[in-house]
């Protein structure tokens, strides 16, 4: 078990390492690249050459790619724009994408969970017929405009229904009420819940809808499962042979799909963040984006793919601890 | 010995798209208590639904049980309430399936896939159960049980799986035994000990058994009885040395001919039945046998009566296969006989122009 | 045996015939498969009504230069009118007008031919990418299969819209539809290439390849003329399902400003333009984002009821 985790982590290591240089060149290569921000008609001669060396951009590439490695680990990566330290900016804005990341998360598990599992007992009932439209309809939006709709649903029709604790509109936009300072760390925990509803809901249909589809499959694939009927013939009631004996086998395949669709996922935080206005990693990769910060582009792209890939990992190890066929050996 | 199980009549469909197939087409038969009776056919003769039918394990839809009466002690399952239903299952019939490799949950640890049945019937408590699994798995002859018992079924091998289904199966103290093909999917070496150990433990528990089978050389040694269907009907039925000295059913002459021989020429061929089973969707009128049967007559047009051939001992067909003339009709049509026995014939039926 | 014949190991092969014979028999064969899936197909209602919506949509995006002359709203991407700015659905204007008094449904009509446009020649782009890496993967297998793999697997651990946003704000020639159909292709072939590999390396093991082996033929030949054949379900199936999501892909690159620049009208550069009227006329919204949602679902149906018509142990019960 050990051993395995270090082999994947070296092969995980590895592959980071080789997909850093890819995008390095990728980015620092390509026309419109951090060589661009030399070209600004404004700077003069040297001034560009004040700024080629100060960001080193002067250097051949291979050390201009040690340097900017060398720099991140040490943590003084600044940023072009801000000038900041990268990990820095990135810290700043991490705890808003992570809030919305886990809950999202979390709330299209348990739901995708929930709702496959019923439309698979109640095939063909008019919880499936329901819940088939709504995934077919969910897996066919842009999660952007799905946002948007929320948005109008909620900001503009709904607008007299739906009205927080304090009386006051739910709210659309943004991480907090205009008058947040004044709150008490209860309510403060409140309204920041209570801005993180819509984003949830819009980044979380997309999944719900794909994740249920896929588990009420793999469970019907399941049931007609020779040792289903064993568990059947054995005088067991129907839903014990469905969560003791089905669920479980029906899980392995999920797991994989979730893990999969993890960089999807962290794709669509960063829509859903921008387009409710939540100061996210999202934001800052536009701004980042719009200001050339290349610095903190690749570091960001470098952060996600870790994250990806460390919860394909773990997805894996999960994958273990539910099926018993798997050794880490 | 006193009725334990009456199959009265029974009639099991599956709804196709393109129409109902009849599965099981009106089967009666007993089985007594302590009884071991054998079902034999080829593979869509029905045999396999017969079992899931009594244990009314068959999803249904598709499937359905449109006549007749299963009476086990005297009560009727068909109409069962399923809570009561599931009182029987595993309790006091017991099923064990074809394939031990996918008929065990491979991500639940052995004593976990035992105590389940121990638990729910016996009402024993989840410590008691286990302690009970030990002695079931050296009863059906697992070695090194206390250690195995808490392993995943990917680390036992295929014969050591059907003694876990089997372990899993007597586990309760059944009154009724049913095996589907138990040996079908295993090595022949396999093969032998697991037959061995399912007829010792009937002998041992005083269980019926009720053995699937296609291969008549299975149930030779372990049935008292054995019942021959095809096509959903049963064409034969007698105590197990009357169907291999005296068959008179040409289907039966047919599987016996098809059976492997230890006295065969090395190299000769395995004999088959030529043609094929017929068409559910679209069942012959009559016999259902009589497209592949050297011995048909006119009259096979109508299906024969269950006629009594001898003690205990009846067959649904109209020509008397014992009859020298019929034989003789029956040859012209590619029948050869292969060993004359007590005044009958097993035989091979060529695939000429029958 | 007469000694003579023998020509040593290095004996040539004899070729493998060059065509197989259409004869009268092959043909029937082929076509009665043929009918026996698109009946299948056909008796799938929810699969022909995303049919339905597809030739619908499509006709609407061929016909669009057609029908707006009669209509009088000839070239509307280019004629702002601000005295009719922001009106709400009329006869005249059945989708209304935008912010600077252009008719929706005119540029409605236009942004579906660019969407159903840039869906479809990605998908097409995408394809050839996907089956290419995929065949090459499965049927070689060992480093090839390793390298390229892992590869697939270093693309599919990037956020993908992260780097189409990237790429697209910086190197990819934004705003053409060219660039766009290959920036998006150059993202969405990973799954393609993983169904193909997997499909190839059970193909791959089948008895008549070895057969074909033997004959002698090469290996471009074998994989054109008998696994790509034999795997076409699956590929056509993602090659339907990809339109869809590709559609998706550019709306979102065009509503956050790094797809299609205006005046082009894609569905998702419409949706861009409005959405701060969404309050004042929902008609601009819901108009373009109800046509991403109905094509993407039909595509999606269609999809699914292609797999149903082509793999039909998943359906019978």
């Amino acid at each position: 078990m050990g051993r395995y985790i270090i082999r994947r982590l070296a092969q995980a290591a590895l592959m980071l390492f080789l997909l850093s240089i890819a995008l390095f060149l990728l980015l620092y290569l390509i026309p419109g690249g951090p060589q661009a921000v030399l070209f600004n008609p404004r700077l003069d001669g040297a001034a560009r050459a004040a700024l080629a060396e100060k960001y080193g951009l002067n250097q051949p590439l291979p050390l201009q790619y040690v340097s900017y490695m060398q720099h991140l680990f040490q943590g003084n990566l600044d940023s072009f724009n801000t000038g900041r330290p990268v990990l820095l900016e990135i810290g700043d804005r991490l705890p808003y994408t992570l809030q919305l990341f886990a809950l999202s998360l979390i709330f299209a598990v348990i739901l995708a969970l929930l709702l496959g599992v019923i439309s698979a007992i109640r095939q063909y009932s008019i919880t499936d017929y329901a819940a088939t439209i709504v995934a077919y309809f969910g897996i066919a939006m842009p999660i952007f405009f799905t946002a948007l709709v929320l948005q109008y649903l909620f900001g503009v029709i709904l607008q007299s229904f739906f009205v927080t604790v304090t009386g006051s509109p739910w709210p659309v936009f943004g991480i907090s009420s205009p008058n947040a300072d004044t709150y008490t760390p209860l309510q403060l925990i409140a309204d920041r819940l209570q801005h993180l509803v819509l984003p949830t809901i819009a980044l979380s249909l997309l999944f719900v809808a794909s994740w249920s589809r896929y588990l009420r499959s793999s469970m019907l694939d399941t049931v007609k499962q020779d040792y289903v009927r064993t568990a059947r013939a054995k005088g067991l009631s129907s839903r014990v042979v469905f969560f003791r004996h089905a669920l479980r086998n029906a899980l392995i395949p999920f797991v994989t799909v979730v893990a999969i669709d993890f960089a999807g996922f962290a794709g669509g935080a960063v829509i859903t963040e921008t387009v409710f206005g939540l100061p996210g990693i999202g934001k800052l990769f536009f701004d980042s984006l719009g200001a050339r910060d290349y610095p903190v582009l690749l570091t960001l792209l470098l952060f996600a793919a870790t994250m990806v890939v460390f919860f394909n990992l773990l997805a894996d190890l999960l994958y273990g601890v539910l099926d018993p066929r798997i050794s880490y050996s | 010995m006193p009725k334990l199980l009456e199959v009265r009549d029974l009639k099991t469909q599956f709804r196709t798209r393109e129409g109902p197939i009849q599965a099981v087409n009106g089967i009666s038969f007993t089985i007594d208590e302590g009884e071991a009776v054998g079902i034999v056919g080829e593979s869509g003769s029905g045999k396999s639904v017969t079992a899931l039918s009594i244990l009314r394990l068959l999803p249904m839809p598709p499937a359905q049980i449109v006549d007749g009466a299963v009476l086990f002690q005297d009560q009727d399952l068909v109409d069962l309430h399923e809570a009561e239903m599931r009182r029987i299952r595993g309790g006091k019939i017991s099923m064990i399936f074809q394939d031990p490799i996918s008929s065990l949950n491979p991500v639940m640890r052995i004593q976990d896939q035992i105590t389940e049945t121990l638990q729910l019937h016996l009402g024993l408590s989840k410590v008691e159960a286990i302690a009970r699994v030990r002695s079931l798995l050296e009863a059906v002859g697992i070695p090194d049980a206390e250690r195995r018992m808490r392993g995943y079924p990917h680390q036992f091998s295929g014969g050591m799986r059907q003694r876990v289904m089997i372990a899993i199966a007597i586990a309760t103290n059944p009154k009724l035994l049913i095996a589907d093909e138990p040996t079908t999917a295993l090595d022949v070496t396999i093969q032998a000990q697991i037959l061995e150990l399912l007829a010792r433990l009937r002998r041992d528990l005083n269980t019926s058994l009720i053995l699937i089978t296609h291969d008549l050389g299975v149930v030779a040694g372990v049935t008292d009885r054995i019942l021959v269907m095809y096509a959903g009907h049963i064409a034969e039925r007698a105590p197990t040395e009357e169907i291999f000295d005296n068959p008179r059913h040409p289907y039966t002459l047919g599987l016996l001919g098809a059976v492997p021989r230890l006295d065969a020429e090395q190299g000769s061929d395995l004999v088959t039945i030529p043609g094929s089973p017929p068409d559910l969707l679209h069942p012959p009128a009559g016999c259902p046998f009589q497209p592949r049967c050297p011995f048909k007559i006119d009259k096979c047009a109508t299906y024969p009566p269950d006629l009594k051939v001898g003690r205990d001992h009846y067959s649904a067909c109209w020509v008397d296969v014992t009859n020298p003339k019929e034989q003789q009709r029956a040859m012209q049509k590619g029948f050869i006989p292969l060993r004359p026995v007590g005044g009958t014939l097993a035989g091979e039926f060529s695939a000429g122009d029958a | 045996m007469d000694i003579t014949q023998f020509e040593g190991p290095h004996a040539p092969v004899p070729p493998a015939p060059e065509v197989i014979e259409l004869t009268p028999e092959l043909a029937r064969k082929r076509r009665g498969q043929f009918r026996i899936i698109t009946d299948r197909f056909l008796r799938n209602r929810v699969a022909v009504a995303g049919f339905v919506i597809l030739v619908i949509v499509t006709l609407l995006a061929l016909l669009a230069p057609v029908i707006e002359p009669v209509r009088g709203q000839f070239d509307p991407a280019t004629t702002p009118n601000f005295a009719i700015a922001l009106q709400g659905p009329s006869l005249a204007h059945p989708f209304g007008t935008d912010n600077v008094g252009r008719d929706e449904l005119a540029r409605w009509l236009y942004g579906a031919r660019v969407s159903l446009q840039v869906g479809l020649f990605a998908m097409l782009a995408s394809i050839f990418l996907g089956v290419t890496v995929g065949a090459l993967a499965g049927f070689y297998g060992g480093w090839i299969d390793s390298i390229l793999m892992r590869i697939v697997d270093a693309l599919l651990a990037i956020p993908l819209y992260l780097i189409l946003f990237l790429l697209s704000a910086t190197f990819f020639s934004r705003g053409t539809t060219l660039g766009l159909v290959l920036l998006i292709a150059a993202f969405s072939w990973l799954y393609t290439a993983r169904v193909v590999r997997s499909e190839f390396v059970a193909q791959k093991e089948r008895e008549f390849l070895l057969a074909t082996r033997t004959l002698g033929a090469g290996d471009l030949r074998l994989i054109l003329r008998h696994i790509i054949p034999n795997a076409i379900g699956p590929i056509v199936v993602s090659a339907t399902l990809l339109v869809g999501i590709n559609i998706i892909t550019e709306s979102t690159l065009s509503f956050f400003g790094f797809g299609l620049q205006p005046p082009a009208s894609s569905w998702g550069v419409l949706l861009a333009d409005s959405e701060s009227y969404f309050t004042q006329q929902p008609m601009l919204v819901w108009a373009p984002g109800l046509g991403i949602l109905l094509t993407v679902l039909a595509f999606n149906l269609m999809g699914d009821g292609l797999r149903d018509a082509l793999d039909p142990q998943m359906t019978e019960r």
